[in-house]
């Protein structure tokens, strides 16, 4: 209870701290909302603005790059139009081009430079020109260089290769055109007078590589070599050297071999040839007859003209006419046996009756006749010459020892007949030619007859046709890889080539035999 | 003109409506502020008074009822009365002080606010400031176009 009554006036009122009724930052939130607003729109259009620059720029970068080419192309086209017309004499290296290329340059640029009316691009284009008008003249400097060197070498290997030319034509002047190509590297201003030694032994290289082709070209193997020989010392390594001789070797030997191959094909050729055309004169010849029947008025022209028909033997036409028919065989054999016969006894006499009883009958007419024509030459022989029926008997003897033991042996059965057959047939040859002409010295018929027939290539197998050919081959090929292989001797290679001949000769004859 | 400096050019106008905008509605709020702080002011000023007041008339009912008794138990009012009484004196005196020591802080604090609230609102409505804030937008966004 208070004290004095009435004197309680109530609560205390306290003012305490001042605080703010309103938010500033409330109130400017709608203001902010419109500035943002603002913004916004303000980054929109900035960055339509960049995009709208970085357009402008791009299209500015690519008219400058156009307008920069385009100069580029006017410069450089001009430039490579005089290059182009330039004659290379007066400037070899190209260093006078590439002067005025600068100079013409710097004008141009100026030129196309004033064509640019923003001074920006104007400026940057004028730069960018000029580095790149540097760059390129640098490239074209060397390029021209090496172009200009080219050009050089270029003229100086047509010079030497007219050289060569001229030597190839004309092989005994090779040592004259060496000098001259020697002279014209001397004497080539262009040419380092360090390179010069070298290029001139490159030529000398050449002129005598030419003139050795040419000469290998006409199949003068012997004077190809033979030049290599006595030039070659001082341009060819010892290596090229044996190179180039083995090279001409193995051209020679393919010469050879591609001309014997020619000439046995051709014979082969040849052969078969007369053969159908033999046969189709029998045929029509026949066919004549047989429309002609037994007519003799009708046969006579027909016969007349088998008899004049060359592509017939004497046999078919006895054959074609009815006559009894001789092979050659029989007529030799028989020939053969009376004029050994005679030899022997001397008495040709009978010889003479016995081939005028066998005309027609053991031995041809024509054969008959020709017998009867040397046995007369044989009768005077022999009574002039009482030696001469020893030496042709000794002829005989000669020609059948070639049919010895050591021939024999390495021979199968029927090469063993063969070659007898071929020594009886060489007898009857024998005979023939001493009997047809007795004068003949007959040691050296004999000799001969042998050595063409029996014993010409010793060496040479005893084969058949096709054997003989792959035996060819074979000593062709084995001769090649020798000579590639740097391992075949002067004297193989001749007796290689003899082979090859000896081959050759053989096939021919074996080929006329079987006709 | 290019679409993109008409659209920088009206989001610039529009930015700036903005800003100024935001700058006078701040500056209302502040004005009110003010007002308000103001109003606290005379409020501590005049609760502080009637608070001495009553202060002081407390005091001086318990002297009255400390002399009364004294006097009705026959007591001299000198010496420990005397003393009694002058303690009562000083602690009014001292009361009444602090009262209205609390009182002035009070006024002062409202008043000062209310003056800042007064000037920030003076700044936002001041046509130099809203015309270098415009001023500045505007520059700067011209600055980003021609940057590009």
């Amino acid at each position: 209870m208070p004290v004095i009554p009435g004197l309680n006036e109530g609560q205390v009122l306290n003012a305490g701290s001042p605080v703010p009724i309103a938010s500033p930052e409330e109130a400017r939130m709608q203001g902010n909302a419109v500035a943002r607003l603002g913004g916004a729109a303000t980054e929109l259009g900035d960055t339509l603005n960049q995009l709208a620059r970085a357009e402008s720029n791009r299209r500015l970068r690519v008219d400058k790059e156009l307008a920069s080419q385009s100069a580029e192309q006017t410069i450089l086209g001009e430039y490579a139009g005089t290059v182009a017309a330039a004659p290379i004499e007066g400037d070899r290296t190209g260093a006078k081009q590439i002067e005025g290329f600068y100079q013409r340059s710097a004008v141009k640029i100026e030129e196309q430079a004033a064509l640019i009316e923003d001074p920006d691009v104007r400026a940057a284009f004028t730069i960018e020109a000029r580095k790149n008008m540097n760059e390129y003249a640098k490239d074209l400097f060397a390029k021209e260089l090496v172009k200009r060197s080219k050009q050089t070498d270029t003229l100086n290997k047509k010079a030497i290769s007219g050289f060569g030319q001229m030597a190839r034509h004309n092989p005994k002047d090779t040592e004259l055109l060496m000098q001259k190509a020697e002279l014209y590297i001397e004497d080539n201003p262009d040419i380092p007078a360090s390179a010069k030694a070298e290029q001139q032994l490159a030529a000398r290289k050449q002129v005598l590589t030419d003139s050795v082709n040419g000469l290998v070209d006409r199949r003068n193997y012997e004077g190809a070599i033979s030049l290599v020989e006595k030039f070659g010392g001082g341009v060819y390594t010892s290596e090229e050297k044996d190179k180039r001789r083995n090279d001409i070797t193995t051209a020679r030997f393919q010469d050879v071999n591609r001309e014997l191959g020619g000439l046995y094909k051709m014979e082969e050729v040849f052969t078969k040839n007369r053969k159908k055309k033999a046969s189709d004169a029998m045929s029509m010849h026949t066919e004549s007859l047989k429309q002609a029947g037994t007519d003799p008025f009708a046969r006579a022209p027909i016969i007349k003209a088998i008899e004049n028909d060359p592509l017939l033997s004497a046999d078919k036409k006895s054959a074609l006419k009815g006559e009894k028919s001789f092979s050659k065989g029989q007529d030799d054999l028989y020939d053969s046996t009376i004029m050994k016969d005679v030899i022997r006894t001397g008495d040709y006499q009978s010889a003479s009756e016995k081939i005028f009883d066998d005309r027609g009958s053991r031995v041809s007419p024509q054969r008959a006749s020709e017998m009867v024509t040397r046995l007369n030459s044989l009768k005077e022989k022999m009574m002039n010459d009482p030696n001469f029926t020893s030496v042709v008997k000794t002829g005989e003897k000669y020609i059948r020892a070639q049919a010895n033991q050591e021939a024999l042996a390495p021979m199968s059965n029927a090469e063993r007949k063969t070659y007898m057959d071929k020594v009886e047939r060489t007898v009857e040859d024998y005979y023939k030619q001493v009997t047809t002409n007795p004068k003949v010295d007959a040691k050296a018929l004999a000799t001969g007859l042998v050595r063409s027939n029996l014993d010409t290539h010793p060496d040479i197998p005893r084969q058949s046709v096709g054997e003989l050919a792959q035996t060819r081959d074979r000593i062709v090929q084995e001769t090649l890889a020798k000579k590639q292989q740097g391992r075949l001797t002067r004297e193989e290679e001749r007796e290689a080539t003899k082979k090859l001949q000896g081959i050759h000769k053989r096939m021919l004859e074996m080929d006329k035999g079987a006709d | 003109m290019p679409v993109p400096l008409a659209l920088m050019a009206a989001g610039t106008a529009i930015q700036i409506f903005g800003q100024y905008s935001a700058n006078y509605s701040q500056a209302q709020a502040e004005i009110q502020n003010a007002q308000f702080y103001k109003e606290q002011a005379d409020f501590a000023w005049q609760s502080s008074i009637r608070q001495a007041n009553i202060a002081s008339r407390e005091y001086e009912a318990r002297k009255g009822a400390q002399i009364s008794a004294f006097a009705k138990g026959g007591v001299d009012m000198s010496g420990s009365a005397a003393s009694v009484i002058a303690d009562t004196l000083s602690a009014r005196s001292e009361e009444l002080m602090a009262i209205e020591r609390k009182g002035q802080i009070e006024f002062k604090l409202a008043r000062s606010r209310g003056r800042q609230a007064e000037g920030q609102a003076a700044l936002l409505q001041d046509p130099i400031y809203n015309a270098t804030q415009a001023g500045a937008t505007a520059l700067t966004n011209y600055a980003a176009y021609k940057k590009g």
